[in-house]
């Protein structure tokens, strides 16, 4: 699946948690940073993730995303075929 | 004139064992760091409280430096939780050094006053409304009388309610607010040291004035999380919806405490999700229902405990988190308890858990009743009351158990496997949310 395709999920799920638009956001942003997204907001965003694509985050997964693009990534991380390199993460 | 209130925030652990334990587990960290970043809605309802002619200037501990003169005021007013009140009184006494009335109010100070009109030209028991109005009148006229009694009773109503003062804290970034909806609970647990104690009965404020209030503290901050600082919320379920209708439109997200009746009104919980609530605190106590006994003078936690665990799932399945309170060291609780919370804990899901050491404040009946029984460690011990400290000796295990096991709970319960295992609890339970809406949505 194309990364521009996922970014869009990406940021109409967060959207709908946030409490300002995102669709302008930079791919770095913070989510704490972001209107009414607390750590409870960002679970949500991610099972919502896991409800859209049908996959099942681990533990670490939950607990890690900080970025737009950390979501993105981890999106196209799980949709990536087995042995398929993706980007990593950034820290 | 210039009034100066100052809030004393920040409870430090006095074992050391447990304070080193505490800041390595991640759980455990979390909720004291949101504690202590929760602005005083007491002293903002004094400043509410005060005619508009008046100067209010509302301070947090933080933001007095101790190495630096302090600020200028005409009078001080001070409230603090037990077991801040030490640093209270000092604070107290160097103003009162240089010459500038200090007035101390407060849940402690209302439980020992004389003990707290040693360090204050004047002191305010009960709540604020009746009270702090007087004594502002009589500082104007030149003398302070020593006490203040506040009401116990009406303290909503018009002649005496008081709006908190939430454009005080527009100079300070504040990402959670607070308002209050009652004062009391109708349950008065032994050990409860909460706002029953300076009240005569339950208190509940009309939802248009909740709803006014929370507009004022949406105009100082940015879609804050609100929390509501009461002690019980929904104890009269009609007023509860419709309150949770009056608040839907506004798009919270927000956080309170109340029963585990909540989860016997259908109709409520589903208000309660629409509405934004994320997690409901409720006071458990313990798993079972024997060492329940005698906790609360009508039996309502004993009665209730066998259903627990549907009730909590009932909560949850709405998407509303449900923070598990327990007080471990209850006087039917044997070292056999710690194991039984943390089975417990794993059996129900729960979301998110508390667990605290039974502490007597001063001024509740547990208090008395440990002094009557010669248990209390100490006589003076307000800087321990941290939730975490014990106090008194335990009546079926010995202090050390007591100590060990809690430990022993915490790091079950608050290592990274258990916080992990909750956040994936509660994901799922945002999943069945969802597909509950996207279903009802669907057969309309």
């Amino acid at each position: 699946m194309e990364r521009a395709s996922i970014d869009r999920v990406v940021r109409r799920i967060v959207s709908q948690h946030a409490l300002e638009d995102v669709s302008e956001l930079a791919p770095e942003a913070s989510l704490s940073a972001l209107a009414g997204l607390d750590s409870l907001s960002v679970l949500e965003v991610l099972a919502g993730l896991e409800q859209h694509y049908g996959f099942r985050l681990t533990d670490t997964e939950l607990a890690t995303p900080r970025t737009l693009e950390q979501l993105v990534d981890l999106v196209e991380r799980e949709l990536a075929p087995a042995g398929e390199e993706t980007r990593c993460a950034s820290a | 004139m210039r009034v100066g209130l100052i809030a004393m925030s920040g409870v430090r652990v006095q074992t050391q064992e447990l304070a080193e334990l505490g800041v390595t587990l991640p759980g455990f960290v979390d909720r004291g760091h949101v504690i202590a970043s929760l602005p005083s809605l007491g002293l903002l309802t004094v400043a509410g409280l005060t005619p508009p002619e008046v100067d209010v200037v509302y301070r947090e501990i933080d933001q007095v430096d101790p190495a630096a003169p302090l600020e200028d005021f005409d009078l001080v007013g001070i409230s603090s939780f037990t077991a801040q009140i030490d640093e209270a009184y000092a604070l107290a006494d160097r103003y009162r050094g240089q010459g500038v009335p200090v007035v101390l109010g407060g849940i402690h100070v209302s439980l020992l006053p004389q003990e707290a009109g040693e360090h204050a030209d004047a002191i305010v028991t009960g709540g604020a409304e009746g009270a702090w109005p007087r004594l502002i009148e009589d500082f104007r006229r030149g003398y302070l009388r020593r006490r203040y009694d506040g009401l116990r009773d009406h303290v909503f109503d018009a002649a005496h309610y008081g709006r908190p003062r939430f454009d005080l804290l527009r100079d300070r970034a504040y990402n959670r607010m607070t308002v209050q909806t009652s004062r009391g609970c109708p349950w008065n647990c032994e050990f409860c040291a909460a706002s029953l104690r300076i009240t005569s009965r339950f208190q509940q404020k009309p939802v248009a004035l909740v709803r006014q209030e929370i507009e004022a503290a949406l105009a100082v901050a940015q879609h804050p999380f609100f929390e509501l600082a009461d002690d019980n919320t929904f104890i009269d379920k009609r007023w509860g919806r419709e309150f949770l209708r009056a608040i839907e439109p506004l798009g919270l997200r927000w956080f309170t405490e109340t029963d585990i009746q909540i989860a016997e009104d259908e109709e409520l919980l589903d208000l309660l999700a629409q509405s934004g609530c994320k997690q409901v605190l409720i006071g458990l106590e313990s798993p079972d229902s024997a060492s329940l006994d005698g906790l609360d003078p009508a039996g309502f936690k004993r009665d209730r405990a066998g259903r627990y665990l549907q009730a909590i799932d009932r909560i949850q399945s709405r998407g509303v988190s449900v923070n598990g309170c327990f007080v471990l060291g209850l006087d039917n609780h044997t070292p056999q308890i710690f194991e039984a919370v943390r089975d417990f804990v794993q059996r129900s899901g729960l979301m998110e858990v508390q667990v605290t050491v039974q502490t007597p404040f001063p001024g509740t009946p547990l208090y008395a009743r440990l002094e009557r029984e010669g248990r209390l460690l100490r006589e003076r011990f307000w800087d321990r009351c941290t939730l975490f400290d014990v106090n008194y000796v335990p009546a079926r295990m010995s202090i050390d158990e007591l100590e060990s096991g809690m430990r022993w709970l915490f790091a079950e319960l608050y290592g990274e496997q258990a916080v992990a295992g909750r956040r994936r609890g509660y994901v799922e339970a945002i999943k069945e949310r969802n597909r509950r809406t996207s279903e009802a949505e669907a057969t309309r």
